[in-house]
């Protein structure tokens, strides 16, 4: 008896879909921890807390080396207002805008979608090939796809050669732009891949609905697809971003942030920082900045995501 | 006059029972083939060079005719290169492993059960993986060094610790897309918490797993500075941190770094052949974002 | 029952823990007969491959092990590249259990070491050491930090020009080029791109993606023959960011940018510069290079990246000149790897011991070989293991080593040593931007950086 009535608690608890009226009021069950076990004590473990001893080291004096590395101390907002006085730091901030939404949401997720889309129409062997490549660009060391887009960039490179200018300095001379399409072609695999999926979701009997009704192509898609894909577009979009961030190597590898700084975003600016100039405290307020504004930016896309669904 | 692609697909509904498949060529089958040559073109230029550096017997940055040889995929599989390549797929299917099955888990109890201010827990454990891994460090060699860590298996736990995150995130939108009746179907039926995940939503979820899984490999195999600082013995060091083998102060090997990359690519791309069809229905997002 | 399995349980254990800790104390009593100590260092970066550095190392294991029994060395190989090699040997420093006895380092880092107080003092222990007397002066003054030596070097890199005999027959230059200033360099590369327009005349590294290396290799050198060599003031703190000598530098760099004098900047900006340049030379792409004293040894047979046995006849040399000409006429910035004593070493006695070893003449040529260094010992430069690693160069450079300046050995050497390339690299590629703007924006980035009160205008 106590079974049963058991299981029918479950049923109502567990099996009603948010945002629906529950039965009774939604209650946190202990089961639930068994589930979130592992996963929070390695995240607690691993995790929780180098993040949190990051964000406190923010606000200290720590060197890598030096007077400061053994014995250092919390100097309050100190480092804050260094940060604040910092013509660098915005001029970076505002690189990093440049890069994660422009390189990161806007260029990666486009060419995902594009590549995705077109891939449905694609002849097998195109098919294979084309996501073949992408895939194999996704996954190189990052210190790889550096030495390949110095190689195709500079004097004589590729793209260079390509435009009809083999003495440009292709790399030095758009810093930014390069860097933006190096980094938009080593994560558009993955972009690739998101979208492949969700497309196979768009339901076929819309699509062939659409078609009876004489829509065109351009249509089906700007009237249908697109929209149904609204949302894995700002979720990918949103990934991207957070993954440019974490792009560190490929810029470094390549400009080293320069030339004169063009190409520092805040992850560049911020190794610089604790790993040459020793300083780790400002570098982990560089590193607290890049966490606020990747929350900022996540929670504008919440916000895009939720306005759609009204 | 009707679109000629609409006549081509009313042809292609007469009754027939087959599903509707454009088999001629339309305007845009054309169009996306087209787009697609350019699109491989661009991820193929660049690698061209990584391609013909790694036979060449002279290679220099530039892109030029090879001067062919073989020396440079001998020298990228001497043994302490090819016993790298071998620690990182150990520790990237370590990593894998541990990430993906807990990942799963708590997927399942965010998507299916209750957990007070879930939204907001799952979007600060994104945000907060972006904090540089570089700052991270410091934290977490005092961490490890304390509990005498500093060898590849708990670097593994930790590389998996950090695909956690997109992995949960992935999973859970997988698991969203299931409906709920069959579990509820199994729940009337009496099977326990287990038996469902064990029946119905592993092999539903297939695909969404597989592909955090691979996003988990990839994360783990590309990683170079946590193995690098973490790991005391040089012998376990991975792929990417043996790479700065062939670049030092004087000169710099591109030919072996590119046999290299090559060498150090293939197993993810075998792994993406293997799981290609799973993997590319696997990543479903939609209304992932609430 | 379950009391007496308990008991019995506990009984085990006990018994366990007595075994076990019999065990240890026994082979801590025979681990107290070996020592072992443990030296950290560049398994990839220092020397001209890893394979030299593992032989190297292994060789002093071996040799050290078998003339002391007692005394184990253990190795610690820390790979990656210059900064994360640094990355790494930090960390393991700022934790007593993972600090190795004995370190690596680059000269540049060890006044930081010291500062963290990590590093022994080496004065008592070096006025028995009949190799330290022999050492120059410069080079001892590298490891000294506060009137104390903490470091001692095993060869440091030289610069000098490195001309190109061919270009320069066909240009109509001498085969035996001695620049007196530095418009002597100018005007023999105009002659050079007049003659050939596709060779690059100069060869001179810059830009902030090499790290502080790349300006020891390239605008250090200038700076060392400019009106103002000294551009630290030790006893006031103070770093010299305007001034006449900088302002000699960053128009030799504008001016021969301008005028096209330069290799490209793809090639010279580019974080592997100094890795880059050797495959050009034999190519008779460069006329004249700033070059370290490695360069002309990728050559030989031993490192052979690429081989060029005419090295010696093809390549001239020349010492950088100052400026204007003036005392003492040249000029070269040096910059070396040293090796340094833990503080908290628990068996600093043995670890002398192998730094004694280390620093034999056999081992220290070899290693200087290895990884390209001058050595330290005037009486080394004229062995014949070391000159005929390059014998068209090596003497040369090891001359120059007297005159030599260093990097001071201070945190914020990087912050000026980074404005320093950024400016340079702003000229380079910016041709049109005036001396005055350069300077301006170098002044601004070192306040910015470590204030307004350490920095000064020399004139």
């Amino acid at each position: 008896m106590a079974e049963i009535s058991q299981s029918m608690r479950n049923i109502a608890t567990e099996a009603l879909p948010e945002p629906q009226v529950r039965l009774d009021k939604p209650r946190f069950k202990p089961s639930s921890l068994i589930l979130l076990l592992p996963a929070l004590l390695l995240l607690v473990a691993l995790f929780v807390y180098p993040v949190g001893y990051s964000i406190y080291l923010g606000f200290t004096n720590l060197q890598l080396i030096g007077p400061n590395s053994v014995n250092y101390r919390f100097t309050g907002l100190q480092n804050v207002s260094f940060l604040f006085s910092d013509a660098i730091f915005y001029r970076s901030l505002w690189l990093t805008l440049i890069f994660v939404v422009g390189s990161g949401a806007i260029a990666t997720t486009l060419l995902g979608l594009i590549i995705a889309i077109a891939l449905q129409k694609a002849l097998p062997f195109i098919r294979t090939i084309v996501s073949g490549l992408a895939i194999v660009a996704w996954t190189l060391p990052p210190a790889a796809i550096a030495i390949i887009w110095y190689a195709a960039t500079t004097q004589g490179g590729v793209f260079p050669v390509m435009f009809g200018l083999p003495h440009t300095d292709l790399l030095y001379d758009q810093a930014m732009l390069v860097v933006c399409v190096a980094n938009a072609w080593s994560l558009a695999g993955l972009a690739t891949i998101i979208f492949s999926a969700a497309l196979r979701n768009v339901p076929s009997e819309m699509l062939e609905a659409a078609m009876l009704e004489n829509a065109s192509a351009y249509q089906r898609l700007s009237r249908l697809t697109i929209p149904i894909l609204k949302p894995t577009i700002l979720t990918s979009a949103l990934l991207m971003t957070l993954l440019s961030f974490g792009n560190f190597t490929l810029i470094y590898l390549m400009t080293q942030g320069g030339p004169a700084g063009d190409t520092n975003i805040l992850p560049v600016y911020s190794y610089l920082q604790g790993f040459q100039f020793k300083k780790l405290g400002y570098a982990a307020l560089l590193g607290n900045v890049i966490v606020l504004v990747s929350g900022v930016l996540g929670v504008a896309y919440v916000w895009m995501a939720q306005s759609r669904r009204k | 006059m009707a679109n000629p692609s609409i006549m081509a697909d009313l042809h292609a509904t007469l009754p027939t029972g087959k599903p509707i498949q454009l088999k001629r060529w339309t305007g845009t089958k054309i169009f996306s083939n087209l787009v697609l040559l350019v699109m491989g073109a661009f991820f193929l230029l660049p690698m061209l060079w990584l391609f013909a550096a790694s036979v060449d017997n002279s290679a220099g940055w530039q892109l030029k005719i090879p001067d062919l040889t073989d020396r440079n995929y001998i020298q990228a599989l001497q043994p302490d290169y090819a016993n790298a390549l071998f620690n990182s797929l150990i520790l990237s299917l370590i990593a894998t492993i541990v990430a993906t099955s807990t990942a799963f888990l708590a997927a399942y109890a965010f998507s299916r059960q209750h957990i007070p201010w879930k939204g907001p827990i799952l979007l600060s454990i994104l945000f907060l993986s972006g904090i540089p891994i570089s700052i991270l460090i410091v934290p977490i060699y005092k961490m490890f060094n304390y509990f005498n860590w500093l060898s590849m298996f708990p670097t593994a736990i930790l590389l998996g610790v950090t695909a956690l995150p997109f992995e949960i995130y992935l999973i859970k939108n997988s698991i969203d897309a299931i409906p709920l009746d069959l579990e509820e179907a199994a729940s009337i039926e009496k099977a326990g918490t287990w038996k469902i995940l064990h029946r119905i939503v592993i092999p539903l979820t297939m695909p969404g797993i597989a592909s955090a899984a691979i996003f988990g490999f990839v994360n783990a195999w590309g990683n170079f500075l946590i193995p690098l600082v973490l790991i005391s013995k040089a012998a376990q060091q991975p792929g990417p941190v043996r790479m700065f083998g062939f670049m030092n102060s004087v000169a710099i090997n591109y030919g072996a770094i590119a046999a290299f990359s090559i060498l150090y690519s293939l197993p993810v791309v075998v792994l993406y052949l293997l799981m290609a069809r799973s993997f590319r229905s696997g990543f479903v997002l939609g209304g992932a974002v609430r | 029952m379950k009391f007496v399995t308990k008991f019995g349980r506990n009984a085990r254990h006990t018994l366990g823990y007595a075994l076990a800790l019999s065990s240890c104390l026994t082979s801590v009593a025979a681990w107290a007969d070996d020592v072992t100590v443990k030296v950290a260092y560049s398994a990839d970066y220092l020397m001209s491959s890893p394979d030299l550095a593992k032989k190297w190392f292994g060789e002093i294991k071996e040799n050290f092990e078998k003339a002391n029994p007692g005394i184990k060395i253990e190795l610690v190989p820390i790979q990656g590249g210059y900064d994360d090699f640094l990355t790494k040997l930090s960390l393991m420093y700022s934790h007593t259990d993972t600090a190795p006895d004995l370190a690596e380092v680059p000269a540049p880092e060890v006044g930081q070491w010291v500062a963290s107080d990590l590093l022994a003092p080496l004065d008592d222990r070096l006025a028995q050491a009949s190799w330290w007397a022999q050492y120059v002066e410069p080079v001892k003054k590298e490891g000294t930090v506060d009137g104390k030596v903490y470091a001692v070097s095993q060869g440091v890199n030289t610069n000098a020009l490195l001309y190109d005999r061919t270009i320069f027959a066909k240009a109509g230059l001498p085969a035996d080029w001695k620049p007196k200033n530095w418009n002597d360099i100018l005007d023999a590369a105009r002659a050079i791109k007049k003659s050939d327009a596709n060779v690059w005349p100069i060869w001179l590294l810059t830009g902030t993606a090499q790290g502080t290396q790349g300006v020891v290799l390239g605008a250090a050198n200038l700076v060392a023959g400019s009106s103002d060599p000294v551009f630290y003031d030790a006893e006031k703190d103070k770093w010299t960011v305007d001034g006449k000598g900088i302002r000699e530098v960053l128009d030799f760099y504008r001016t021969a940018s301008a005028e096209g004098l330069l290799a490209p900047a793809s090639q010279i900006l580019n974080a592997n510069g100094p890795g880059n340049v050797a495959p050009y030379i034999p190519k008779h792409q460069i006329g004249i290079t700033f070059g370290g004293n490695y360069v002309p040894q990728i050559f030989n047979k031993v490192i052979c990246g690429p081989c060029w046995p005419e090295a010696d006849k093809e390549l001239g040399i020349a010492p950088i000149p100052t400026s204007q000409g003036q005392a003492p006429g040249i000029a070269t910035a040096f910059s070396g790897w040293d090796m340094v004593l833990t503080k908290a070493s628990a068996h600093p006695d043995e670890a002398w011991k192998v730094v004694n070893f280390m620093f034999e003449k056999d081992n220290a040529l070899e290693v200087g070989n290895y990884a390209g260094f001058v050595p330290p010992i005037p009486a080394y430069n004229t062995e014949k293991a070391y000159i005929d690693f390059a014998p068209g160069t090596q003497k040369t450079f090891a001359d120059l080593l007297p005159i030599g300046k260093s990097a001071p050995s201070n945190a914020d050497y990087k912050v000026w040593a980074f404005a320093i390339a950024q400016a340079t690299e702003t000229v380079v590629l910016h041709p049109e931007t005036t001396v005055d703007k350069a300077v301006a924006d170098m002044k601004t980035y070192v306040e910015g950086q470590i204030g307004a009160d350490k920095i000064q205008a020399s004139n």
